[in-house]
């Protein structure tokens, strides 16, 4: 901005982009990839998204225009690959013909029930943004602001919800029986399970239980898997002997989680995991990851 | 090693110091996220893995009194409107596990004590997740601070969190689980310790032992706990923790604990489980202590039950000898404990202590040992003592007494038998029959005879004590029926002479004087049977008779008999023993003298013993001093003798008087004379042709003797003898002789002042002064009988 | 009357032959004689074996204030067969008595006491207890403490004597056993002899109560 202002050909007008709001919205912090937070407002598929967007000219110059427009606009973004990038969304409304601003403005917009079909996400390496963008389009430099916002969608509970249950080992050496309670959870949920130690010739000196993301990044033989630890939690101190039955109550809220996303838009898909890891006197550690399903009940 | 131990703890105990301050510093400013979060910081030092558990133990004390704190200011939480069900939830969002549940612990007091939540729940809650911890020291810990913090908040009779759904089962169920768990994570410590030493391995468990026990004594404190909880639930739930793990540290160590904290009658109740389990805990526990114990506990209160516990008792102890691998001392020292037991228990029940030693001595067969070691004859003398200093004589109704008296060496046998004989004679019990004899006589064989054992002669003073005491047990011995009583006698005679010379001459004389007491109670059985013969119902007998009650049967042992045995008998000890023998011999003649009227035979025997005494004295003694007392005894007891028909008693006192005149010393000869001279003044046979020989023979030894001016005090004593006959009427003293002699020691005395030498012989003078004087005297109260003597 | 009003105490005892003829003293007399009550132990001999003497001194204040003599079945051969001792102004003489022929006479008894130039002459033998004025003199005889067996005596009455002395003046008591209980006996007399006096027997009972009030 400097530099194009230096120029004489920086912007000239200034953009505060501001989203209806009522006491009940509810709001979250947006992470980015660097930490930066901000607060942002949750919306829901299917809602109206309205708002104002204040348009200030520097110098109380008028400038020229042709025309004035607001996008909402969804898209999936790749860290690592531009050009992976994919506008899922994107509605316009025009705010002002073309034409000249000789004071500072205020503009309403409004989109009515706008799909929204994908949650807000901020991944391994994709993300999924949500935002206004205003543009003030000029022949020789569009002047852009963007206000992102929060797609939450919570959805109904799952039909089914079996118990995961698992007898792994090493032959000869280890040999243990764990449960959860259940395979699918919400959010805020708690893990409640339980570690049997059917066989032990190895010496444990400790166990954990982490939360493991996975996420893959386009299809088919193209795609490309990475996953990232969220949390680890301490079940087990100590070495068990045969017969040890180890409690697991693992609370999930605190965790930056979001629910499963499978196949979005073709572009990407987060699943998660619980692994359950032994760690042996010598450092070894051996583990078992189980996938969970992850959904969102409430807001 | 050491100081690095002391390094870590001083680290750790910095850490602690510092996070607690933080802690605090939040509570204070009312940040409890910040607050829990040093606190978790403080608690991640209770992670360590290299502290010592002693260290630990330190470090855990640190911690704790922070953790106080930290639950006051809960509970202060709860008054400004907090949750603590939030609280005890969002303290287990803590990744690590052991700050995790300390806090949760502590929390989860705060949330019983506010009532926000059962006890039960949260104590059920608790008991399942610290079961996360399964390292032994943390977890040890872990669960110990669980009990100490939870200490008042159990579910109790009668306390506050008590109710309809809660009550003191859930704690007892709550404690005994943790008390299993805190057993296998004790027993675990040994494999997991950093130590090589197997040594130090058992010493590192035994400092955790406490922690463990504090199961038992929360069980112990809980108020509800009625017997009949205990019986069900609590007793057998720790025998089966115990049995299943196969520790011996943890049997040893926890069955004390339980027999230490239940009450007494508890222990009554469950006697056969608790026993039960006792006899299947690890063969290697040092069962004796356990047992000691225990039994110390029921002997206060076995009384109070209505049937006899000591069958049961020895049940489980004889199984207990089977099945541990105990030294042959640990099995004597309990049944010690258990003989303690029967008799404090059952002091009546003589079986039970019979029995007692008839396992003791079984276990001894058992043991295949040579020798016992000094330590188990310490024991077998206990075994031995115990019932005889408190059932005494009883013990002889008890036939494996004598049994394990065998197994003891010879100088404790000796000790044993001797305290036997002086708590039969302290106990006066009269010894009336054979059966009582011989047992006491198999009880105390090592008295009586030498032992093959026997390497060396027992000291002399011992052995004198020993047989002193035996001698003293004869005394004991009488029946009523004089038959029965004489073949008591002879039992005794018969051990008597097995002994040996040298216990006979302690022993013998007792045994003598014992048939002297014998001849006498047959004479008067005898003269009252004579009597009532003689006498017709009518007799003036008849009184005297009813007196002294039904007249007893005539024994068929006569006094002649008894006689001939105590000849025999005095035959035997002649030799070693001359002057004993010789004083007996007299006062056998002695006893003739009472009792020969009835059986006129007997004057043969006293003749005997008299010519007997006499050969003694001549061919027996040697040293002078002594000849010279024996034939003063002779003489003087012949001179009493009456039995005797006058040619006999000629011919004794004849004898004796040569065997005066042939003393080896002049003086001597003189004074024996002087008393011999009573033989002729005899009351049945007065010889006075003998008696003037025998003062001439005085008065001529005395007067050559005076080149020694002391004998001066022979002719004073025989000035004296001339009075004392002269005043009994003796006719061949007159007052001439009694002048003539006093004119006699006067000349003496004389001429002794004019050699100078009176001062030598002061005291003769005086005696000399003393008889004139008495002589007076006689003649002042007696001029009749005196006018003729000459007193100046 | 305790004890500084009635000077040293003085106990007369013998012929218990312990152990040839019996075992112990009654228990009656075991409850009264009991270690250091005694100035003096006097025992004209046949206490028996050498632990009975040990017994006997341990009841007088000082080993050195027992005096024994020997009888014809002491065990104790290095006895004396007479001593003297002096006890107040009275000078006492010891002999068992097995010795004076006839046994018990007092005249004989008297040579000895002449002999010995003593004011009291004390001597066992017999087993009858007895205190007796003779020419001017005293003898005293214990009787048996055990009341054991003798060929001259069928009697089993047990008896010791107590003296007190004070300079001129005795008080005897003599103990005697009757049956389960005892009797006390109280003689005075001085030294001269002129004067002795026999008062009523005290009962046993009451004399011991006496004795425990005053201590």
């Amino acid at each position: 901005m400097i530099l194009t202002s230096l120029l004489g050909l920086g912007a000239s007008a200034d953009i505060e982009i501001e989203l209806d709001n009522n006491e009940s919205r509810k709001t979250t912090m947006i992470k980015d990839r660097n930490d930066n937070q901000k607060m942002a407002y949750i919306y829901q598929d299917k809602e109206s998204i309205s708002g104002r967007c204040a348009i200030y000219l520097k110098n109380s110059k008028s400038i020229d225009h042709q025309g004035i427009r607001v996008d909402l606009i969804g898209m999936i973004e790749n860290f690592y690959d531009k050009s992976q990038n994919l506008k899922f969304l994107t509605l316009s409304r025009e705010l002002e013909p073309p034409g000249t601003l000789s004071e500072n403005t205020t503009c309403e917009f409004n989109f009515n029930n706008v799909e929204m079909e994908y949650e807000s996400y901020c991944g391994i390496c994709v993300r999924v943004r949500y935002f206004i963008q205003i543009s003030i389009n000029r022949s020789y430099g569009t002047i852009k602001e963007d206000h992102e916002f929060v797609v939450f969608n919570p959805s109904t509970e799952p039909d089914t919800n079996h118990k995961l249950r698992m007898e792994v080992g090493i032959e000869e050496c280890l040999h243990i029986e764990f449960e959860y309670q259940s395979s699918k959870y919400t959010l805020k949920d708690v893990v409640v399970g339980k570690v049997h130690f059917n066989l032990v010739r190895i010496k444990i000196k400790q166990m954990e239980l982490a939360i493991v993301r996975k996420e893959t990044v386009g299809s088919g033989q193209a795609s490309e898997t990475q996953k990232e630890t969220l949390s680890k939690y301490e079940v087990m101190d100590g070495a068990p002997v045969k017969g040890e039955e180890i409690p697991i109550r693992y609370y999930l809220a605190g965790i930056d989680l979001t629910p499963t996303y499978l196949n979005v838009s073709k572009r990407f898909s987060t699943k998660y995991y619980l692994s359950l890891i032994l760690i042996d006197s010598e450092d070894r550690r051996y583990f078992k990851e189980q996938e969970i399903v992850l959904w969102r009940d409430k807001l | 090693m050491e100081a690095d131990q002391e390094r870590y703890l001083e680290e750790a105990v910095t850490v602690v110091r510092e996070q607690a301050y933080f802690m605090k510093q939040n509570l204070d400013q009312n940040s409890l996220r910040e607050a829990l979060k040093h606190s978790s910081n403080m608690l991640q030092e209770l992670r360590t893995d290299l502290l010592s558990p002693r260290n630990y133990f330190s470090l855990y004390m640190t911690v704790f009194d922070e953790l106080i704190f930290l639950e006051s200011h809960f509970l202060e939480e709860r008054k400004n409107g907090r949750k603590m069900a939030d609280l005890y939830e969002s303290v287990q969002h803590a990744s690590h596990i052991i700050p995790r549940l300390y806090l949760m612990i502590t929390v989860g007091s705060a949330y019983i004590k506010t009532k926000e939540a059962k006890a039960s729940y949260v104590l059920k809650d608790l008991l399942d997740m610290v079961k996360g911890v399964q390292h032994p020291i943390r977890g040890l810990f872990l669960r110990f601070y669980m009990l100490k913090t939870m200490k008042d908040l159990l579910p109790d009779r009668d306390n506050e969190f008590e109710d309809d759904e809660n009550d003191v089962t859930d704690s007892i169920e709550f404690i005994l689980r943790n008390f299993k768990e805190m057993n296998r994570l004790w027993i675990r410590l040994q494999y997991m310790s950093s130590q090589k030493d197997d040594y130090k391995k058992e010493e590192e468990r035994e400092e955790l032992k406490t922690t463990v026990g504090e199961n038992i004594e929360r069980l112990r404190n809980l108020e509800g706990l009625t017997a009949d909880l205990y019986q069900k639930q609590v007793l057998p739930n720790i025998l089966e923790t115990l049995i299943v793990c196969e520790d011996v540290m943890s049997h040893q160590f926890l069955i004390e604990c339980v027999i230490n904290s239940f009450p007494d009658e508890y222990h009554l109740l469950t006697l056969q489980p608790l026993l039960e389990g006792i006899s299947k805990l690890h063969k290697d526990v040092d069962i004796k202590t356990t047992i000691i114990t225990l039994l110390d506990r029921l002997s206060e209160v076995a009384g109070t039950s209505e049937v006899s516990i000591f069958k049961v008792v020895q049940k489980y102890v004889e199984e207990v000898f089977i099945r541990f691998n105990s030294k042959i001392e640990s099995n004597l020292v309990i049944q010690v404990s258990l003989l303690n037991f029967a008799i404090k228990c059952y002091p009546g029940e003589l079986e039970y202590i019979n029995s007692i030693l008839e396992s003791s001595v079984n276990l001894i067969k058992k043991s295949r040992l040579e020798k016992l070691s000094p330590e188990s004859m310490r024991l077998l003398v206990k075994l031995l003592s115990i019932p005889l200093d408190t059932l005494s004589l009883k013990i002889l109704e008890m036939p494996q007494y004598p049994q394990l008296l065998k197994y003891m060496a010879y100088g404790g046998r000796r000790t044993v038998s001797l305290r036997i004989v002086k708590a039969v004679f302290k106990s006066k019990r009269k010894l009336d029959n054979q059966d009582i004899i011989n047992q006491l006589l198999s009880f105390i064989e090592p008295l009586l005879k030498d032992d093959e054992e026997m390497e060396e002669e027992p000291e002399s003073y011992e052995f004198e004590e020993e047989q002193q005491s035996v001698s003293k047990l004869i005394h004991l011995i009488y029946n009523e029926d004089l038959d029965v009583y004489y073949e008591l006698l002879q039992l005794i005679k018969k051990e008597i002479t097995q002994g040996g010379e040298k216990r006979m001459r302690y022993t013998l004389p007792s045994f003598i004087f014992n048939l002297f007491k014998y001849i006498y109670l047959l004479d008067d059985c005898i003269s009252l049977n004579s009597k009532a013969e003689a006498g017709s119902p009518t007799d003036v007998y008849e009184e005297e008779v009813e007196d002294l009650g039904p007249i007893p049967k005539l024994p068929s042992v006569t006094i002649p008999k008894v006689f001939n045995q105590i000849n025999e008998l005095l035959q035997e000890i002649t030799t070693p023993y001359p002057d004993i023998t010789l004083r007996l011999y007299c006062q056998a003649a002695q006893v003739i003298d009472r009792v020969y009227n009835k059986e006129e035979q007997l004057e043969e025997f006293a003749y005997d013993f008299i010519s007997d005494s006499l050969t003694v004295f001549q061919d027996e003694l040697s040293d002078s001093d002594e000849k010279l007392r024996a034939i003063k005894l002779i003489v003087s007891t012949l001179s009493h003798l009456e039995c005797f028909d006058q040619q006999n008693y000629e011919t004794l006192s004849d004898n004796a008087a040569q065997y005066c005149n042939k003393l080896l010393k002049k003086p001597d000869q003189c004074d024996s004379l002087i008393v011999a001279s009573h033989m002729f003044v005899h009351k049945k046979y007065e010889n006075g042709e003998s008696l003037r020989k025998c003062f001439a023979r005085c008065l001529k030894i005395a007067n050559s003797a005076m080149k020694d001016p002391e004998n001066l005090s022979l002719l004073i004593r025989i000035l004296n003898k001339y009075i004392n006959y002269f005043m009994t009427g003796v006719e061949q003293i007159t007052a001439g002789d009694i002048n003539k002699l006093i004119e006699l020691i006067n000349e003496h005395i004389k001429q002794i002042t004019e050699d100078g030498k009176r001062d030598k012989v002061k005291a003769c003078i005086k005696f000399f002064e003393n008889t004139i004087e008495a002589l007076r005297k006689k003649k002042k109260e007696n001029q009749a009988t005196f006018e003729n003597i000459i007193v100046e | 009357m305790s004890a500084h009003q009635l000077g040293e105490f003085v106990l007369v005892i013998g012929d218990l032959n312990i152990p040839h003829r019996e075992i112990e003293i009654p228990d009656k007399f075991k409850d009264l004689l009991l270690p250091n009550k005694m100035q003096y132990v006097l025992c004209p001999g046949n206490f028996g074996s050498k632990e009975t003497m040990e017994w006997l001194q341990s009841l007088g204040s000082a080993k050195s204030n027992s005096h024994f003599v020997k009888g014809d079945f002491d065990e104790v051969t290095t006895l004396p067969e007479t001593k003297t001792v002096q006890i107040g102004n009275f000078k006492i003489g010891l002999i068992h008595g097995h010795q004076v022929v006839p046994w018990g006479d007092l005249e004989s008894l008297s040579s000895v006491q002449r002999e010995l130039d003593c004011d009291i002459l004390v001597s066992g033998q017999t087993h009858k207890n007895q205190i007796s004025t003779y020419d001017g003199k005293y003898f005293i005889n214990p009787g048996s403490a055990t009341g054991c067996y003798s060929a001259l005596n069928s009697s089993s009455t047990a008896s010791f004597i107590l003296m007190a002395v004070q300079g001129d003046n005795v008080t005897a008591f003599i103990y005697e056993t009757k049956g389960e209980d005892f009797n006390v006996s109280r003689i005075d007399f001085t030294k001269n002899g002129e004067s002795h006096k026999v008062e009523a027997e005290v009962k046993p009972s009451e004399e011991t109560k006496d004795d425990d009030d005053d201590e």
